[in-house]
């Protein structure tokens, strides 16, 4: 509908005001018709051999347009922007600052605006929402979110308001994907379960004894995230007490509130499957752990400290204040449990 | 019995009907209160027809629909013959859940398998009157005879009666809605209790006298609001039937009571009290309970409950039992979720003799009427006689509703 506008706005255009020059108002007709043949390099080529366009001084702002919009057709957006200003600012200058101030308003009314200029919007926000698209460059969006609003408000084309839905949902995107660091602090109490080894001193023979531990972990981390997903590493210090039992040599082996304490380190990769409220994360930890279970006579106690690593995975709810963290992890012969409270800054 | 279960099954597939797909969880989607989507103000039991058209078009999944096919049409669909809500006076429907139970995950020599078929249940509901302030409903569960079984399909289940079926009505009441408010029902129900979710087996409802057997009949009078609910329930000891069957403990008589405040659009907080008798045995159960339901993000939730029940028999000392329960469910797509579980459990608390639940799990509602749900369940033991392995355990779930 536009091309359609337009063109007759050409075609009438170029009867009145060509009529004098054969030459031109032959070339200013082809130029008419590649272009509604889409020939669109074909149309310029023939504008050229009229105008001079390196400078616009003297050129009439219907030819701007019509290259203008050859421009944009060939994919020249740049150029094209700087044609269609050229449009207005030859033709429509009063009429451009008119809508301007309408627009702040909100008051654009479609019948008080030419439709060609209307047209000149429409063709422009196309060109600034393509450069937008490729560069993300905020201002091309808010250039084109001006032009297809007016564009919108005065009824000019249907599409302006998928346009502008467009435009704003890349810009959320674009918002959302932005990464920063987040600080976080946590608390939580932890509960795993590992084994130790009770070793006959004199016969050499060994055991296997599982150690139960309860305790608390205190810890810190650093998230490299985005609004859908992120990196993070973190780890605590742990305290707590463990009940071991076992059996060697037919002798039963049982020691409650035994003192352990440790690290939990861990880096992993994490996705928000529901806003940035929730956070599904994998990581890799690294885990040590250090008892102080006592030998009884004869027997010696092995693996007192132990390093293991492995795979865990983790929720994470943000709460009121503060975020509710459930993490287990399997790490060889180490299955471990936490509950957290993350703070984060 | 099995071709007349059978037949029934097929008749009212046929005729499509009323099912039973809400979970408390769903305060995640801005669901508050039961009585939004279910006939009984407490949950469980058959869905109405807003509840049949919200678990159509906005909480199960679109697999394998076309998008030709819109939500506002499976909403149609939801309900009864040719969409038509009240095609039929009387709207049945049938649920069956089925259970995969692979135990012992970190033994050498691993227990066989188990499928159990926990729950297989034809419901027939009415709701009439001006205001459609009567109500109706009557729920049938039979579970067929070595329903819980080894693979080689020749064992009942642990407890259960060989070759027998376990029959019997699950729920029956009439019900009457005073006004929008207030509700009076009459009949056999769930005990109003706690936060009442489909696993039955969480110590928040096994060690609440509110397991999958625990309905009881009697009187339960319901006052809702838009920012509350409110339960009081006197129930009796339901002579009728051989509860032994089930495999648990005898039912008893008392009251329940629940409350529940929304704090605001995504926080609820509640307490709730039950009292129960046993005759038999001579045993008294006082259970109370704190629970709180929040919404997280668009779609996710956080369930929570702590409870103390105390247990007195006769001639003996009382013991009190104390529990944690946890569960959240992380939204992950239309119809998914990624299911958290943990339970602490301690059977005395005079006594150290923890055991703490933690699972993993996913749950998907792939379409209308299915249910898939899968569960490790990792079970830590903590008590004064020492420490003792980890044992895992894999549930796999299949929840079917027509």
């Amino acid at each position: 509908m536009a091309i359609r506008i337009l063109t007759l706005f050409i075609i009438l255009f170029s009867a009145q005001a060509f009529a004098q020059k054969g030459s031109a108002k032959k070339y200013l007709s082809l130029a008419v018709k590649a272009n509604a043949k889409k020939q669109y390099s074909r149309s310029n080529q023939y504008l050229s051999k009229v105008y001079n366009f390196k400078s616009t001084k003297k050129i009439p702002g219907q030819i701007l347009y019509l290259y203008a919009v050859n421009l944009q057709k060939l994919g020249k957006h740049k150029n094209a922007i700087y044609y269609f200003n050229q449009t207005i600012k030859k033709r429509f200058l009063k009429s451009h600052i008119k809508t301007l101030k309408a627009l702040k308003a909100d008051e654009v009314d479609g019948d008080e605006i030419p439709k060609l200029l209307k047209a000149t919007y429409f063709y422009m926000a196309q060109s600034y929402y393509v450069i937008f698209t490729s560069s993300e460059d905020k201002l091309y969006a808010e250039r084109a979110k001006k032009f297809f609003k007016i564009c919108d408000d005065s009824g000019f084309n249907d599409r302006c308001s998928d346009f502008l839905d467009n435009i704003n949902k890349k810009l959320d995107v674009m918002e959302k994907s932005k990464r920063s660091f987040e600080f976080f602090l946590y608390a939580g109490r932890i509960m795993f379960n590992d084994r130790v080894k009770i070793k006959n001193s004199t016969s050499g023979t060994t055991a296997s004894i599982i150690s139960n531990t309860d305790g608390l972990c205190y810890g810190a981390g650093l998230r490299l995230q985005n609004y859908y997903k992120g990196w993070q590493a973190s780890g605590c210090a742990f305290s707590g007490y463990a009940g071991v039992s076992g059996e060697i040599d037919s002798t039963a082996y049982k020691q409650l509130g035994v003192p352990v304490a440790g690290l939990y380190l861990e880096g992993g990769y994490f996705w928000r499957t529901d806003n940035e409220s929730t956070r599904l994360g994998v990581s890799m930890p690294i885990f040590y752990r250090s008892g102080l279970y006592s030998q009884p006579s004869g027997y010696t106690i092995e693996d007192t400290k132990n390093t293991s690593f492995g795979i865990a995975i983790s929720t994470g709810f943000q709460l009121p204040l503060v975020e509710l963290e459930i993490k287990l992890a399997n790490m060889q012969e180490t299955n471990m449990a936490m509950t957290n409270l993350v703070l984060n800054f | 019995m099995n071709n007349l279960f059978l037949a029934l099954v097929l008749l009212l597939g046929i005729f499509g009907s009323r099912n039973a797909m809400s979970y408390p969880q769903f305060i995640g989607k801005g669901y508050h209160a039961c009585l939004t989507c279910h006939y009984n103000p407490f949950g469980n039991g058959p869905l109405n027809d807003y509840g049949r058209g919200v678990a159509a078009t906005g909480l199960a999944a679109r697999f394998m629909i076309p998008e030709s096919v819109s939500d506002d049409i499976l909403g149609q669909r939801s309900s009864l013959i040719f969409g038509k809500p009240d095609a039929l006076p009387v709207k049945p429907s049938i649920d069956y859940r089925g259970l995969y139970i692979k135990s012992g995950l970190e033994q050498e020599d691993q227990p066989d398998p188990k499928w159990i078929n926990m729950q297989a249940e034809v419901s027939l509901s009415a709701n009439w009157g001006k205001r459609k302030e009567w109500i109706l409903t009557a729920s049938y569960n039979t579970l067929i005879a070595n329903s819980g079984i080894t693979p080689k399909g020749d064992q009942p289940r642990s407890g259960k009666p060989a070759d027998k079926d376990l029959s019997y009505l699950r729920e029956y009441y009439l019900g009457y809605r005073v006004n929008q408010q207030l509700g009076v029902y009459l009949g056999k129900t769930d005990k109003v209790f706690g936060i009442r979710i489909p696993d039955h087996n969480i110590k928040a409802r096994s060690a609440t006298r509110n397991n999958q057997y625990a309905s009881a009949p009697g009187v339960m009078v319901h006052y809702g609001t838009e920012d509350y609910d409110a339960g009081f329930q006197i129930f009796l000891e339901d002579e009728t039937e051989d509860t032994n069957e089930k495999n648990t403990s005898d039912a008893g008589s008392g009251i329940a009571t629940k409350f529940e405040y929304s704090l605001n659009k995504r926080w609820r907080v509640g307490v709730s009290y039950l009292n129960e008798t046993e005759k038999e045995s001579e045993t008294k159960y006082d259970a109370k309970s704190f629970l709180t339901k929040t919404r997280v993000g668009e779609g996710s939730s956080i369930m929570f409950e702590y409870g103390l029940v105390d247990t007195a028999i006769k001639n003996a000392d009382t013991t009190t039992a104390q529990y944690i329960y946890l569960q959240s469910h992380m939204y992950m797509n239309r119809g998914l979720y990624f299911v958290t579980t943990y339970e602490m459990y301690t059977s005395d608390t005079s006594d150290y003799n923890e055991t703490h639940n933690f699972g993993p799990g996913v749950q998907w509602f792939p379409l209308q009427r299915f249910e898939f749900r899968a569960d490790l369940l990792n079970s830590k033991t903590y008590s004064s006689n020492g420490a003792s392995k980890d044992s895992w355990g894999f549930y796999g779930q299949v929840h079917l509703w027509l």
